[in-house]
């Protein structure tokens, strides 16, 4: 019993050692999937103010508010992280946490009937808005999911970012579906 | 704009992707090749569309255990009861090459009947043993999509029979088994476990695929050494397909077909002197089933599910030559269109027709029956306020042609605590019907030599149902998003339980008959715990255990069986898998059943472990081991004219081909 306790042990213990993950595991939920490995893209394609900027050695907190399949989407920034850029996925059941530590908050469809609140109170905060609610940039939100035709598109509102001293480089804006400015 | 750190990196694997162009679906895609692809492939990149809300965790108001695709594939298991020891409280024990005694929360035997298994929704409760002949329940375990196993009374859903557990096993939709699969095993105790599968697109939004395969598994061990007399051979076939008729109408047809070929070792009662022969010889089983299922959601708030299945069922030795056909209706309808309320109502009928060819040993009077069982159910999830406690009443009626009119009622509470916590609680009633081998049977268990004396298992017509209340309480939290906790409590009381009472001595001529004849003889009480729990270590590593207690007491009343000690006090299993790079993926599971007193089986300890590599895509090969600490153990006593069987170490190797 002894010896195959060891060996259960050392087997674990190997695994310590193992290098960088080369797979994640296979996610079932492909439409989030995409818009995952979109809201990684909005990393590299946004600019945050001070105090937010990403420096060379930084930690990026993705937060999603409410009850989202995004949520099972962890696994995906983890795999996306490097030495010197972790992303991690943040699952914050009360919004009004959300602006301490993320750099982009994603608010679950769950979440429709509280968004002109969460909107209001987030205002003018230097970080990315995120969501899949129908018309969200429009409400006022920063960046929207439309599903288009069985593709996923984006919907920018200019207006809301930059009244939150963000910045948005020219080639999001070149694939979004619309983008508002007022 | 700065250069960031990531875009120097995370090109990993998926280069060969980034130099082809944009395929037209996302669902074929690895996460990492979704990640690397410019922002205008992926506006471009089609996705089938899902619910925005995600299902939460696990809302059950009942103790649930899910054993997945993956976990199947990762325990090396190569039958659906092997997998079943995955999930806690659970107690699986393998009796000899090809039998299996698998239950929920005690009462285990080989035909275990307090337990109701189902695939794909079609019943395979065997009306003679009113039990799961396991090693015939089969499919090609790569095309199982879950397994739910469901700790505790399911009767007001299931109706009778789903007395200490429910286990559902659920074959993918044939859209997501499209391409083939060519899967081939051999090993020590495993002589070939064969199977391929074949799913192609028939139509728009219509898919089917079929498959074959074969097992052919050596025999197992005698108690003290040698090989034992247990090899068997079997042969199944099936298809499954899946039609969107409309936007709102789905239909699924699917059969199975199999025959198997089992060696055994029988010693048989006989009324000449020793009173007992040597009598090695072969059953030949033979089944197959046909099924359809129409679901049509009507509207957001309403769908209706019809489905008919004929199964049959028929197995033949020197002792016993059984054939039943079942037929059964279901119909269910789910309606949330009141707020605040969940209604789920269904009507079913079953008809069973069967016979049997008498043998000394075994027969049924009458040897034909035709016995209908036909129920309806209604339940209610009731949302009370505050909106996160819920209330779920409802009740099966049911009619069997045995014990007449069934009332299985149960009230469950539940309570969302927050997102990472839920509590439930729920009290239900179920019921074990009579039936053939209850009723109608008459069962030579022995032969004593002063006489000689025949005694027999006598059943009764006049029976009542086996009855249970049963108390059970549950908490799940989710402490962090990679640790998952659900444990499960449990207060049984069962009245009216089939035991049997040794009756006055009839003298026959030219020998006796003792019988031993059943009887609502006894009464028992349980309880327990089953606690598991899921951690996602690293991104790589993901660790799971569970343990599990019963305290199961007869009632003292003399002259009855009593099956005290008959259960593991304790069980728990421990299970590692880890994904090394290069495709190489490791699985330790560690099990430990404790003793089973009364039948002098003692405690053990059993460890798998399997080691895959993906060689290329789509083909993998692996090496599994089983039962490596010991060359051979006892996991239970022979069933009735068995010869007992040791379980001993195997190791096979596997490879698996997708294309």
């Amino acid at each position: 019993m002894q010896n195959i306790l060891r060996y259960f042990i050392a087997g674990c213990l190997a695994c310590g050692l193992a290098a960088t993950p080369l797979h994640v595991r296979a996610d079932d939920n492909k439409e989030y999937l995409v818009k995952a490995a979109f809201i990684y893209n909005f990393v590299k394609f946004v600019e945050w103010p001070d105090g937010k900027a990403i420096s060379k050695q930084s930690n990026i907190d993705i937060c999603v508010v409410g009850n989202s399949p995004l949520s099972e989407t962890g696994n995906v920034f983890k795999a996306a992280s490097t030495a010197k850029l972790t992303l991690s996925l943040v699952n914050e059941r009360n919004w009004s946490n959300a602006h301490n530590h993320c750099h982009i908050v994603f608010i679950s469809a769950s979440e429709e009937d509280k968004l002109s609140e969460i909107l209001a109170a987030m205002k003018g905060q230097p970080v990315l808005m995120v969501s899949d609610i129908d018309n969200f940039a429009a409400k006022g939100g920063m960046i929207g999911f439309v599903t288009n035709d069985n593709k996923i598109k984006i919907v920018i509102n200019a207006k809301a970012i930059s009244t939150a001293g963000l910045r948005v480089d020219a080639q999001l804006l070149e694939i979004a579906l619309k983008v508002i400015d007022k | 704009m700065r250069t960031l750190p990531l875009t120097s990196s995370t090109i990993l694997g998926s280069l060969a992707f980034i130099l082809t162009t944009v395929p037209a679906t996302a669902d074929d895609l690895s996460p990492q090749a979704v990640l690397n692809m410019s922002l205008q492939d992926l506006t471009n990149l089609e996705v089938t569309s899902v619910s925005k809300k995600a299902e939460k965790a696990n809302e059950a108001a009942a103790a649930v255990f899910v054993i997945t695709q993956e976990d199947i594939k990762r325990s090396g298991a190569t039958s659906i009861p092997e997998a079943l020891r995955m999930a806690p409280g659970i107690e699986v024990a393998q009796a000899g090459a090809h039998d299996w005694a698998v239950t929920s929360r005690g009462f285990n035997n080989q035909f275990a009947n307090k337990l109701l298994v189902l695939i794909d929704g079609r019943t395979v409760y065997n009306p003679l043993f009113s039990g799961t002949i396991w090693q015939l329940q089969d499919t090609l375990l790569e095309d199982i999509d879950r397994i739910e196993v469901i700790r505790g009374p399911g009767a007001t859903q299931w109706g009778a029979n789903a007395v200490n557990g429910v286990i559902n096993i659920i074959t993918k939709s044939a859209k997501d088994t499209q391409g083939g699969l060519v899967s081939a095993s051999a090993g020590n105790l495993i002589k070939s476990d064969d199977g391929t599968r074949y799913g192609i697109k028939i139509g728009d939004d219509s898919y089917a695929r079929v498959y074959a395969k074969y097992t052919d598994d050596r025999a197992e061990y005698n108690v003290g050494g040698g090989r034992s007399d247990d090899a068997w051979q079997k042969r199944q076939a099936g298809f499954r397909s899946d039609s969107k008729l409309t936007d709102q109408d789905s239909l699924t047809f699917q059969g199975d077909t199999y025959s198997s070929h089992e060696a055994e070792d029988y010693v048989l009662p006989s009324l000449t002197s020793p009173y007992l022969f040597a009598s090695p010889q072969d059953i030949e089983a033979t089944g197959g089933n046909l099924l359809a299922r129409w679901t049509r959601n009507i509207s957001a708030q309403s769908s209706t599910s019809m489905q008919f299945y004929l199964d049959n069922t028929q197995y033949k030795n020197s002792w016993i030559s059984y054939n039943a056909t079942t037929a059964d209706l279901d119909f269910q309808h789910t309606w949330t269109g009141w707020e605040g309320n969940e209604i789920v109502w269904g009507a079913g009928y079953r008809l069973i027709e069967d016979h049997d060819a008498p043998t000394f040993l075994v027969s049924l009077a009458p040897t034909e029956r035709n016995y209908s069982t036909y129920n309806t159910f209604l339940q209610d999830k009731i949302t009370l306020d505050p909106k996160d406690v819920f209330l779920t009443l409802g009740s099966k009626f049911e009619h069997n042609a045995y014990s007449g009119f069934e009332v299985e009622p149960s009230a469950k509470l539940s309570w969302l605590i927050s997102d990472e916590q839920m509590a439930w609680s729920s009290v239900s009633r179920a019921v074990h019907t009579p039936g053939r081998n209850t009723s109608d049977s008459q069962v030579v268990l022995g032969v004593l030599p002063t006489g000689p004396t025949l005694v027999p298992a006598v059943g009764n017509p006049s029976l009542d149902s086996e009855e249970l209340i049963a108390y059970e309480l549950g908490y799940r939290i989710q402490p962090i998003k990679s640790i998952s906790v659900d444990i499960a409590t449990f207060y049984n009381d069962y009245s009216k339980l089939f035991l049997g009472k040794i009756g006055a001595p009839v003298n026959m001529g030219s020998y006796f008959l003792l019988p031993d004849v059943l009887e609502n003889g006894n009464s028992a009480h349980s309880d327990g715990f089953e606690l598991s729990t899921k951690i996602d270590a690293t991104t790589n590593w993901q660790l799971s255990a569970s343990y599990s207690y019963i305290n199961l007491q007869f009632n003292a009343k003399t002259g009855y069986g009593d099956l005290t000690g008959e259960q593991p006090k304790k069980q728990f299993n421990l299970r590692s898998t880890y994904l090394f790079p290069y495709s190489i993926e490791m699985t330790n599971s560690l099990y430990y059943v404790d003793s089973l007193n009364t039948l002098d089986i003692p405690g053990y300890y059993r460890f798998d472990t399997k080691l895959s590599y993906e060689l290329m895509k789509g083909m993998e090969v692996s090496l599994v081991g089983q039962n490596l600490l010991a060359p051979q153990h006892k996991e239970f006593s022979a069933f009735l004219y068995q010869t007992p069987v040791e379980v001993g170490r195997s190791v096979y190797g596997n490879i698996t081909w997708k294309f």
